[in-house]
């Protein structure tokens, strides 16, 4: 055989191995065409007829909303309509699932999913920022779903090397909770009820819930930063032991004195107070920070089990309840078996769930009434459609963009939406996608692109704060994990002894304190507070000066490199965030970019000027205007970002809770119902004001006063809005409402924006 | 239990919650859902006048946020226990309180503690749940606090006001749980901002705000008949329930300016104090239950310093809260209660704090027919441990819901089909009740 035909052998073998799923090359236009032969076929059988196909002014709007999950703008709008290609559409459909609008409309997707929140209470923030980097990327190089989904199930190590770490740490404490939601989300079967006794209506018995929840017990926090330091506290301890073996066998009394001796050894090693030195030292950038296995963790029936097939006590080995069985081999992680048992074509639910969830959201509907709670007897509504489309997607190697690209180049999906609203309970046969509230981030995000002039920018400014805080975790760690540990407790001991002094003197001013306040005197209370703040920062800094900065100074020799002090760094004002904050302060090479200096960022506030003056040139602004518009132009890119940008869930009172944003408490906790909220949100906040989306420099506005003419003005008005001119009769019911007492364009602006047609997907 | 699904009321029909918020949700007014939830058949509803015992029609729900010390306050000891924590003597005869709570100890013959509260859950989050709720925190459900069931078996009192409201800061309140959420409480941040978006924007007239809505319906009219949908027509009902919300006289509830200023001095002048008073005046307008927060409890160090300070926030609110249901022939009416989610150590810490202490501490109800100078329970001279029957969070709750004559047995059952009761199985303390 020649060598190419070898090397070929060995590619094709190689490929046979490493490839998850049997990846067919999929033709978009050629699956696009049986999923609409299959439709076709069960009207006919049913003697219905498909909706009316929809216009391009009707698609425009609908495919943006949908892939880059806002509403385009009127350039982007014009340019469609302009096209006079034939296959522009599904030129538009490739062009947008390539684009960043495409990751920022679907991480809201994943997050309402996966329940991601930017900020929790137990998860150093480290692994939040990791997190949703991961899920971002992940969606950026458009990950296959099974890979996506093996890496949430079985990641470990540190957040920033794997940020998918962040699923599992999601739910840390309840790890039971945290198998029942895999289950729900991945598997489409709610088993949540076997947690604590059998399932009252289907079959799953507690212990097999319980055995389903050992394949990802023995998940744990090595807190691996600290093992110089844990692994010098053993050596010591166990030296203490040594000599009581010693001291013991040389002793005429069985032991009793030798006893007494490392009792009083180990006391004054204070394991515990040296442990509090170093964790005062990283606070919450160690808290956790990392997924790793213990392979001697078992889950054990609960106390108050009291089902028939088991006892309290009793060890559960890893088993599945459902698909096939899952042979672990002797050393085998057991979460990772795991993980490629869910994710397979071998266990139908898992692409049942996901085909069904992305159907429903495109259709309005799934074919599958409850994608999440599948259960033996669920009948999808069109079967030979669901088999079409389960083997589409396996068929597709996993590859949720093409198989996006297919669902929206059909013509199903591309017909008018039903008149009848989907009804659970009732068939339906697709004749068209079912009509659909956007979601609130949709709204949010087409509010963003009517207001701002880079509705697709990141948020820079987040980006750079969670980068840092990432790098500074990662160079805290390393700094850990390069020092030697003999070194690390001899200091820690040095400070402790050190920290009795303080630790007394803080107790006198606290004990003064409240004598100060029982007596009302104001003054001294104030007084002795700031004493005692400087006592907190006095303290701290000597950690910082003793402990932290040796360390720094180490890690920077091993990595060849200087430690650099950062300028205009400025600390939590909080005096017992001394040591913590202090890592922030330091910059070794390696870890991310050094932060702005203020020479750097005055740069960069006057580029984003001059930015803006060009882009006022560009839009036809006029010169004594432009300055106006640059000082708007930063506002405005503060103000308008998209919801992927914004802390996850949106903080309380914003508009996309009061649209339904979900809580991320639980899985697909969002609502598009209405309530009164909104209405008021719409009517009488700023939002719909000069103040808000009819200021000046809006592209909205833009777009509105590039003409002086009326009429003109009406069109631009619902292009922006609706993406299509109006309709004669919109036309006369304006004209008449100037009898109403309204003239002026922001009025016309008004009633559209609280129209319900506006918030609706057709 | 051993639920066929056969056996439910209507199981083909049963909703997700998602179905359910499809239909005509509105916070306000428009709809109530009887019916939606399907009880478990035979079981009686209970509707109306009180079951006797209470006559509660309002609850004031006072949340002490972060773990209140007992032995500071409710449950005053002697000793090491106490540190510099002096007793005071009371209104009622043989009760004793913290001398952090003077004006308090005055009303204390309108009020009943519970001395002998008890749970399990050490932690801020789990341990506020579980009062909320009656039922651990889990990350597959949401259960629904007190307001919500109130609002589900009730309704709301005024239809232009929220069935229940909430007031404070807390970053996770118990809210609807799996409930629809027109159930959900109102929101207040600030008791003296008054209502978020309640007005007309600045410069636009009722007359042109009128006009530009008739022309958004105008302009969707050929929209709402080629979609004639329940989703759709949601839409027009909830702007028609903003109109009745704005025009509503009822709203000047969320007025504090119409208050004297030695009444809002009374209440005292930060926000908790503040937000009892709007309380009160929701109370007057037939919001049936209104919780008021005060964040700041979890003393772990200076304890004697913050926590006569938060003492004083309470003692100025609570007492003239009392006071002014008392003189507005409201108190029968309206039951006052004082929770908190944990206790603290009586063993002072190096700090000079106190610890997380569930296993032993105090709650507090006034007015709503309690009797007054009763106290429930008692804990031994150091405070740390209950004697006799400890009274645990749900026993506590169906308390609440006893004084309100909810049905506490009965079922309801969730769109995920599991079957709740309001306290979950609590027992009602019903001796604290005249």
């Amino acid at each position: 055989m020649s060598a190419m035909k070898i090397l070929t052998l060995i590619a094709i073998l190689a490929s046979a191995l490493t490839a998850p799923a049997a990846e067919k090359n999929v033709s978009v236009k050629q699956a696009a065409k049986a999923i609409d032969a299959v439709l076709q076929a069960d009207w006919k059988a049913n003697k219905l007829k498909g909706n009316a196909p929809i216009n391009d002014e009707v698609f425009v709007r609908r495919i943006y909303l949908d892939l880059a999950g806002r509403i385009p703008t009127t350039t982007e709008t014009t340019v469609f309509l302009a096209n006079k290609k034939p296959e522009k559409r599904a030129a538009l459909i490739d062009d947008l699932l390539a684009r960043e609008s495409y990751v920022s409309n679907f991480s809201n997707f994943w997050a309402d999913i996966l329940r991601y929140k930017s900020r929790t209470n137990n998860a150093a923030s480290v692994v939040e920022a990791s997190y949703g980097k991961f899920i971002k990327d992940s969606l950026r190089s458009n990950k296959p779903y099974d890979q996506f989904t093996r890496e949430l199930l079985s990641g470990k190590g540190f957040a920033w090397d794997n940020g998918a770490i962040g699923y599992y740490l999601r739910d840390a404490g309840m790890p039971l909770d945290n198998m029942a939601i895999t289950a729900r989300i991945f598997l489409g079967t709610r088993i949540e009820c076997a947690q604590c006794h059998n399932h009252p209506f289907e079959d799953w018995k507690q212990t097999q819930f319980y055995s389903l929840a050992a394949f990802t017990h023995s998940y744990t926090d090595p807190s691996s930063a600290m093992r110089n330091f844990r692994g010098e506290m053993t050596r010591r301890t166990a030296e203490i032991d040594r000599q009581f073996q010693a001291e013991k066998k040389a002793s005429s009394d069985k032991g009793k004195e030798a006893l007494e001796q490392k009792k009083a050894r180990i006391a004054s090693l204070d394991n515990r107070g040296l442990s509090n030195v170093i964790k005062n030292c990283v606070g919450q950038l160690f808290s956790p920070i990392e997924l790793g296995r213990d392979p001697k963790k078992v889950l054990k029936l609960p106390k108050d089990f009291m089902e028939v097939d088991g006892k309290p006590g009793d060890v559960m080995k890893p088993a599945t309840m459902m698909g096939e069985a899952v042979e672990l081999a002797p050393d085998e992680d057991p979460a990772e078996a795991f993980a490629r048992w869910v994710a397979s074509p071998k266990n139908p639910p898992f692409t049942r769930v996901v085909v069904n969830r992305l159907w429903g959201r495109l259709f309005g509907a799934p074919n599958i009434e409850s994608f999440d709670d599948l259960k033996e007897d669920s009948v999808p509504m069109v079967p030979e459609l669901e088999r079409v489309l389960e083997s589409l997607m396996v068929d597709c190697g996993y590859d949720l963009k093409k198989f996006i690209a297919v669902l929206v180049n059909t013509r199903a999906y591309q017909s008018a939406a039903s008149r009848e609203e989907f009804v659970r309970g009732k068939a339906t046969h697709f004749q068209g996608p079912f009509l659909r509230r956007m979601s609130a981030e949709q709204v949010w995000d087409s509010l963003v692109a009517l207001a701002s002039h880079e509705p697709d920018a990141i948020n820079q400014k987040k980006a750079e704060i969670e980068e840092r805080r990432i790098n500074i975790s990662r160079m805290a760690a390393d700094a850990y994990l390069a020092f030697d540990g003999a070194e690390m407790v001899a200091i820690a001991q040095k400070r402790l002894a050190e920290d009795v002094e303080l630790t007394k003197r803080a107790l006198e001013i606290k004990t003064a304190m409240v004598a100060a306040k029982s007596t009302k005197n104001a003054a001294l209370v104030k007084e002795l507070g700031q004493e005692e703040g400087k006592i907190a920062r006095e303290s701290g800094q000597r950690s910082v000066d003793q402990l932290i900065l040796p360390m720094l100074n180490n890690l920077a020799r091993e990595k060849g490199a200087t430690l650099t002090v950062v300028a205009n760094y400025k600390p939590s004002g909080n005096p017992r965030l001394v040591q913590p904050e202090a890592w922030g302060g330091f910059h070794i090479a390696g870890y991310g970019p050094l932060p702005r200096s203020k020479a750097e960022m005055d740069a960069a506030a006057e580029a984003e000027k001059s930015a803006a003056i060009a882009m006022a040139e560009k839009l036809g602004i006029p010169e004594k205007a432009r300055d106006q518009f640059s000082k708007s132009f930063s506002k405005n890119r503060a103000d308008w970002v998209r919801a992927s940008e914004l802390e996850s869930p949106a903080p309380r009172g914003h508009f996309l809770r009061l649209m339904g944003q979900s809580d991320r408490e639980f899985v697909e906790n969002a609502s598009t119902s209405a309530t009164i909220p909104q209405a008021l949100v719409l009517m009488n906040s700023d939002l719909v004001s000069s103040r808000g989306l009819l200021a000046p420099y809006t592209p909205l506005m833009l777009s509105i006063n590039a003409s002086p003419n009326p009429e003109e003005q009406v069109d631009a008005a619902y292009l922006a809005l609706f993406s299509r001119k109006p309709t004669a009769a919109e036309r006369a019911t304006w004209a008449k409402a100037a009898d109403m007492g309204l003239r002026s364009i922001d009025d016309l602006l008004y009633a559209l924006l609280n129209t319900k047609q506006f918030i609706f997907i057709q | 239990m051993n639920l066929r699904r056969e056996n439910l009321f209507r199981a083909d029909e049963m909703t997700r919650r998602r179905f359910v918020a499809r239909a005509a949700q509105t916070l306000l007014g428009v709809g109530l859902l009887p019916g939606v939830f399907p009880r478990l058949a035979g079981a009686p509803v209970v509707a109306g006048a009180p079951a006797g015992g209470g006559t509660a029609k309002n609850v004031i729900y006072l949340y002490m946020d972060g773990g209140m010390s007992h032995v500071d306050s409710w449950d005053p000891k002697e000793g090491e226990s106490a540190g510099p924590t002096k007793m005071i003597k009371t209104s009622a005869d043989g009760i004793q309180l913290g001398e952090y709570l003077p004006r308090t100890a005055q009303e204390m013959h309108n009020g009943a503690l519970i001395r002998s509260l008890s749970s399990n859950q050490g932690a801020h989050e789990p341990g506020n749940y579980f009062m909320h709720t009656s039922y651990e925190m889990r990350g597959t459900i949401s259960h629904p606090s007190m307001g919500a069931w109130l609002s589900h078996f009730r309704g709301p009192g005024n239809p232009s006001l929220p069935a229940s409201v909430y007031i404070g800061n807390s970053s996770r309140p118990a809210g609807a749980g799996f409930f629809p959420a027109t159930h959900s409480p109102l929101f207040v941040n600030n008791p003296e901002a008054g209502l978020k978006d309640i007005a007309l924007q600045k410069g636009l007239t009722p007359e042109a705000h009128l006009a530009r809505m008739q022309l958004a319906e105008e302009l969707d009219a050929g929209f709402v008949t080629s979609f004639p949908q329940e989703k759709v027509s949601a839409y027009s009902e909830i702007y028609d329930g903003a109109y009745k919300m704005m025009k509503s006289q009822d709203l000047e509830a969320f007025d504090l300016t119409k208050e004297k200023p030695e009444v809002r001095e009374a209440y005292g002048k930060e926000a908790f104090g503040q937000g009892c008073l709007l309380a009160r005046r929701l109370v007057e307008k037939n919001v049936h239950f209104v919780e008021v927060s005060l964040n700041g409890w979890d003393t772990h160090s200076n304890n004697f310093v913050a926590t006569p300070a938060l003492c004083e926030q309470l003692d100025k609110a609570l007492s003239a809260l009392v006071g002014d249901l008392g003189q507005r022939g409201m108190l029968k009416d309206t039951l006052v209660v004082v929770a908190t989610e944990f206790g603290r150590t009586p063993v002072i810490n190096s700090n000079l704090g106190r610890d997380h202490y569930p296993k032993a501490f105090s709650g507090a109800m006034f007015g709503g027919g309690v009797k007054g100078g009763t106290v429930i329970g008692s804990t031994d001279k150091t405070g740390g441990e209950v004697e006799g029957d400890p009274v645990l969070l749900p026993d506590f709750n169906a308390t609440i819901a006893y004084a309100l004559g909810l049905p506490i047995q009965e079922s309801v059952i969730s769109p995920s089909l599991r079957p709740f009761t309001i306290a979950n199985k609590g027992v009602p303390v019903t001796q604290i009740f005249a």
